[in-house]
């Protein structure tokens, strides 16, 4: 199983440094000052930024400035990326300061929005477990720091790993394992209460 | 670093416990997944605490509403167009040579450059006029042809320059300011040894140097 896991993890690291060298020579375009270059990449980053900011801001309103200040730094500073890291967690980290420097305009200790609280609609029966579970899952989450949501959202939903979330996050890697348990904690109770319920 | 030199302290549980979610994702290294898959098998906990990470897992993806990019992009185009309008805002580049500037720049840049080559000409053939009335006069006068006294070149600084960068590149080059700063902002040198085409390599290498130019043609009587 564990030949089989490694197998398929190779071929989806040669996938993802694949995709990752395309990315850096179209970062070097950009630091030529190639637009199309950079459309290209805002394109591909676009759908991946929302989604995070969304998640670790709970702001929707200000997503869409936020992304657009941190891909306005990806253009002025494209000819500073060294290449030690991949051109995603560079962008992901541009992107999460921008965050929490627009979170700290706010001047709020980011508590859960009532909006971003999705409550289920109604569906199919066999939906409805999963849209139960996911509007607790949200509640659960919004509740937490932006650091720790960063790090939820980091793993779970982009795939990086603990040492990629810690160059983005710009932290130690004891830090994210210690956000990551913290976090695991509170959704664990959330699914056991849940599991409670159904019961 | 320091997650490596506590994992020491810690027991294999308590690291396979710390690694699950990136088990979970797939990220882990070989020798840390090996570490968890062994683990779990012989541990009711963590696999219980797999299930449950696996469920969250996929309660988490399945929420997702794809974006619109054009409308967002639209705004960032407007910001992006207002400052190459305004080149007060500078975009950190590498080091360009004046070609590859006039090749690939934006069209503001090139008109600027274009416009700044013309007035360092303008200036250049002004400079050059006065010298050869000077070097005639000399001539008639003396009935010999005096030494040139030193090449004059023009030159155009990075407006990013700092004034300790400035005046080392003059110093290395050997030359001083006789003249400028022009409106677009050239400065005519003049070297004090000689040596006309090794300062000009030497200012050509100097990333903060935007244009080199010598004034004047060589000196052959």
């Amino acid at each position: 199983m564990l030949r089989e896991r490694n197998t398929e993890l190779a071929g989806a690291t040669s996938r993802l440094e694949s995709a990752s060298a395309d990315e850096a020579a179209l970062l070097r375009r950009i630091a030529g000052g190639d637009r199309a270059a950079f459309e290209t990449l805002y394109r591909g980053y676009f759908p991946r930024l929302t989604r995070f900011l969304e998640r670790v801001m709970r702001r929707p309103q200000a997503v869409e400035e936020v992304l657009n200040d941190a891909m306005l730094v990806v253009w002025r500073k494209a000819a500073s990326f060294s290449g030690e890291s991949k051109v995603s967690t560079w962008i992901f980290a541009i992107a999460y300061r921008k965050a929490l420097k627009a979170l700290k305009k706010f001047d709020e200790p980011v508590e859960a929005d009532d909006d971003a609280a999705e409550s289920p609609q109604p569906g199919p029966e066999g939906h409805l477990m999963q849209r139960q579970l996911t509007a607790l899952l949200w509640e659960s989450i919004g509740s937490m720091s932006a650091e720790h949501r960063a790090v939820i959202e980091l793993t779970y939903y982009h795939g990086y790993a603990y040492r990629e979330i810690a160059q983005i996050m710009g932290c130690p890697v004891d830090t994210v394992k210690t956000r990551m348990f913290h976090a695991r904690r509170r959704l664990r109770l959330m699914l056991s209460g849940w599991k409670g319920e159904l019961q | 670093m320091s997650g490596d030199v506590l994992s020491f302290t810690k027991s294999v549980h308590q690291r396979s416990q710390e690694l699950l979610p990136w088990y979970v994702n797939d990220t882990l290294e070989p020798e840390e997944g090996s570490l968890v898959e062994q683990h779990l098998q012989g541990c009711s906990t963590c696999r219980e605490e797999l299930d449950c990470l696996r469920a969250l897992q996929s309660a988490y993806v399945s929420s997702d509403i794809p974006p619109d990019s054009e409308a967002a992009l639209d705004k960032l185009r407007a910001r992006l167009d207002s400052e190459a309008r305004a080149p007060a805002v500078e975009r950190q580049r590498p080091a360009a040579g004046l070609p590859a500037l006039l090749a690939r720049g934006p069209m503001w840049m090139r008109l600027a450059l274009a416009a700044q080559f013309g007035v360092i000409f303008a200036l250049g053939w002004e400079v050059v006029q006065t010298e050869r009335t000077g070097f005639e006069y000399h001539t008639l006068a003396s009935g010999s042809t005096p030494p040139r006294v030193a090449g004059s070149l023009v030159v155009v600084f990075d407006p990013n320059a700092t004034q300790r960068q400035v005046a080392r590149i003059l110093h290395h080059s050997g030359a001083r300011v006789v003249d400028g700063p022009t409106a677009a902002n050239g400065y005519v040198l003049a070297l004090a040894h000689g040596g006309l085409q090794a300062a000009l390599s030497e200012l050509r290498a100097e990333p903060a140097v935007v244009l080199v130019e010598p004034l004047e043609a060589p000196t052959t009587p």
